[in-house]
């Protein structure tokens, strides 16, 4: 017979057989009824949650899209006059309307996203070698070699990068080489500090201690186990760069000193179009708008970024 | 901890500062000279002479004659003295001259877009962190949110477009009134404005949070002396520790904004002089500014250091 108690009012009984060892069939305790999900998949459907970080990525995509195919695919090139259509306003035949020299604007902003997205790439990823290694041998060795990299590296800050890509226009002249010399110069300090300051970190770490006592050389503690555990903080500081990379080089050429007139970048647009903005505001209208949206999708980008690859700033919330 | 100790620690951070704030500018200005040396095109590409003792004696007249290492010496001297040298296009002009005339007026606008950015900045940013309406709250991230990905000269433009061409509200060229100084300073302040707002009202949210906050409170001060006494002092830090890269960004985004509103000062004289090949000028100005930016941050460090007894002396 089963023990009968009483609580809160009411009446329990325990039966003989709730003791009774469970047959070997009904054991599942081990069951794992999540599915198990690799990190990037984690990381994605964290991203994913946000609307916002979705769109952004789809508009990324089809910017990206526009300035591979967009030229190509375009019956005008970028340069090409027409006197007889001389700023005409959005058609049919051209979406985006003419500019002072008849040039069909929606090309030349399509070919616009093919100078600041590769600008903006080509950045990101030399700061992405020099920064890491920079970053990862000076906070590897640590000590005194880690003083004098990282003295140098504050120097390098000091001076505003705009100031390092007007120095190396002067010598090299106007062109995206210059342009993207001057981007690169100081950006990749921001990225090499990151790295420095997670390797200084994660050596210390048990981890890279049982690689050590295991045996592993120095080059592949560095780069399988410091490197790539702070890949996170790598690929955040990465997708900040882009946009930063982006906003400078059209800095550069609305002031008229980055990429040279008859190219066509965003930012050379807008310096051209500014003079007619009290007769025509929509040329202004469009490269600034292209520069806006593409700056916008790629900080909310990284942004969402930066969360989703870090599970434990999604605990609370 | 002992005061003694503590001063002596600042003594010796100081001292290590303005030393690695010297030898920056002295990389930079070495580095200047040394571009002058490998920039194609010297100054007797332009002037057509063609008489070898008229160079000769040019030659002579500035050193060009003298071996690199000589001439690098006779350059930091005449640096350190602060002559900058002479302008190729302004024939008679000297660098330093040049800057006499020119860097009152970024300074002046650079400080009116100071005082604005920290200011509006901070008013923002409590509003933001104490108001109760969350439309109020909303707004305000909002605006700081777009502040900081929108381009300075996105904005000009904009404003230019808005308060001069449509409605001819105001003026366009120039700096003589304050009306001349509204969209400028708006146009500079925008990206300090959104930052500052932000840093102060993520601070301000936590901070108010705190039991000493709560404690105030109880013990029945007013919620004006809370937040001036209690809570802003957490926000004085970061605010004290942005200045620095503050000061960097008004000074090289007045390049841009001086073009568009045609205002005379260092950032147009710099970009004119580079698209006029006026090297003289664009490496004295380089230097004129880089050691400005690194004054300014050496004077902000110090101050970190004196304000908060946490700093890594």
């Amino acid at each position: 017979m089963g023990y009968a108690y009483e609580a809160e009012g009411k009446t329990y009984t325990l039966e003989d057989e709730m003791f009774l060892p469970l047959p070997e069939a009904d054991k599942d305790s081990e069951f794992i009824a999540m599915q198990s999900r690799t990190y990037a998949a984690d990381a994605w459907i964290r991203f994913k949650k946000s609307r916002l970080a979705v769109l952004s990525l789809v508009i990324l995509g089809v910017i990206v899209l526009f300035a591979i195919f967009g030229p190509i695919l375009s019956p005008y090139t970028y340069d090409q006059q027409n006197f007889e259509i001389r700023n005409a306003m959005p058609s049919a035949h051209y979406l985006f309307g003419t500019d002072n020299f008849g040039r069909d604007i929606f090309t030349r902003v399509m070919y616009g996203a093919r100078i600041s997205l590769g600008i903006g790439f080509a950045a990101a990823t030399i700061n992405l070698i020099i920064g890491v290694v920079y970053g990862g041998v000076s906070g590897f060795l640590g000590g005194r070699t880690d003083m004098v990299m990282m003295r140098i590296v504050d120097m390098l800050y000091a001076i505003p990068s705009l100031l390092y890509v007007i120095l190396i226009m002067l010598v090299f002249g106007a062109n995206m080489f210059s342009v993207l010399t001057g981007i690169c110069i100081a950006s990749w300090i921001g990225m090499a500090r990151i790295v420095r300051s997670q390797v200084l970190s994660l050596k210390e770490q048990e981890f890279a201690m049982a690689a050590k006592v295991l045996g592993a050389g120095r080059m592949r503690i560095l780069l399988k186990h410091l490197i790539l555990n702070s890949m996170n903080a790598i690929i955040v500081t990465m997708t900040f760069m882009i946009p930063n990379a982006i906003f400078t080089e059209a800095y550069l050429s609305f002031l008229g000193v980055g990429i040279t007139v008859p190219k066509a970048s965003w930012g050379t647009m807008a310096q051209e179009s500014k003079s007619l903005i009290d007769s025509y505001p929509i040329q202004v209208l469009w490269p600034l708008a292209a520069i806006c949206i593409t700056m916008f999708a790629l900080n909310f980008i990284g942004d969402r970024l930066g969360d989703a690859l870090d599970p434990k700033k999604h605990r609370g919330s | 901890m002992d005061s003694i100790r503590r001063r002596s620690t600042m003594f010796k951070y100081a001292v290590k500062r303005i030393l690695t704030g010297l030898l920056t500018v002295f990389v930079l200005i070495t580095l200047v000279f040394m571009l002058m040396k490998v920039l194609p095109g010297g100054p007797f590409d332009s002037d057509r002479v063609t008489d070898q003792r008229v160079i000769q004696i040019i030659e002579a007249r500035y050193n060009l004659d003298k071996p690199v290492m000589v001439q690098y010496l006779l350059y930091l001297q005449s640096v350190l003295r602060g002559d900058l040298g002479e302008s190729f296009k302004k024939v008679g002009t000297s660098v330093t001259e040049l800057i006499g005339n020119l860097a009152p007026v970024t300074f002046r606008l650079g400080m009116v877009s100071l005082v604005v950015s920290v200011g509006l900045g901070l008013l923002l940013g409590i509003i933001a962190a104490l108001s109760k309406r969350p439309s109020v709250q909303a707004s305000i991230v909002a605006m700081a949110t777009i502040g900081i990905s929108i381009p300075g000269f996105l904005l000009a433009l904009f404003l230019m477009y808005l308060f001069a061409v449509k409605l001819g509200l105001l003026p366009i060229i120039g700096l003589s009134t304050w009306k001349h100084y509204v969209m400028p300073t708006a146009a500079l302040s925008f990206y300090p404005v959104a930052f500052i707002s932000r840093m102060t009202r993520s601070v301000l949210t936590e901070v108010i949070k705190q039991d000493y906050i709560v404690m105030a409170k109880s013990k029945g001060l007013a919620w004006r002396t809370i937040i001036w006494r209690h809570a802003l002092k957490n926000v004085l830090i970061p605010i004290v520790t942005y200045l620095g890269p503050m000061i960097a960004y008004l000074m090289t985004g007045s390049f841009v904004i001086e073009n568009l509103f045609a205002i005379p000062g260092i950032g147009r004289e710099l970009i004119n002089s580079i698209q006029g090949r006026d090297a003289p000028v664009v490496l004295g100005l380089t230097i004129f500014l880089g050691a400005f930016i690194v004054a300014m941050n050496l004077i902000v460090d110090l101050m970190l250091g004196l304000i908060d007894p946490r700093i890594k002396v």
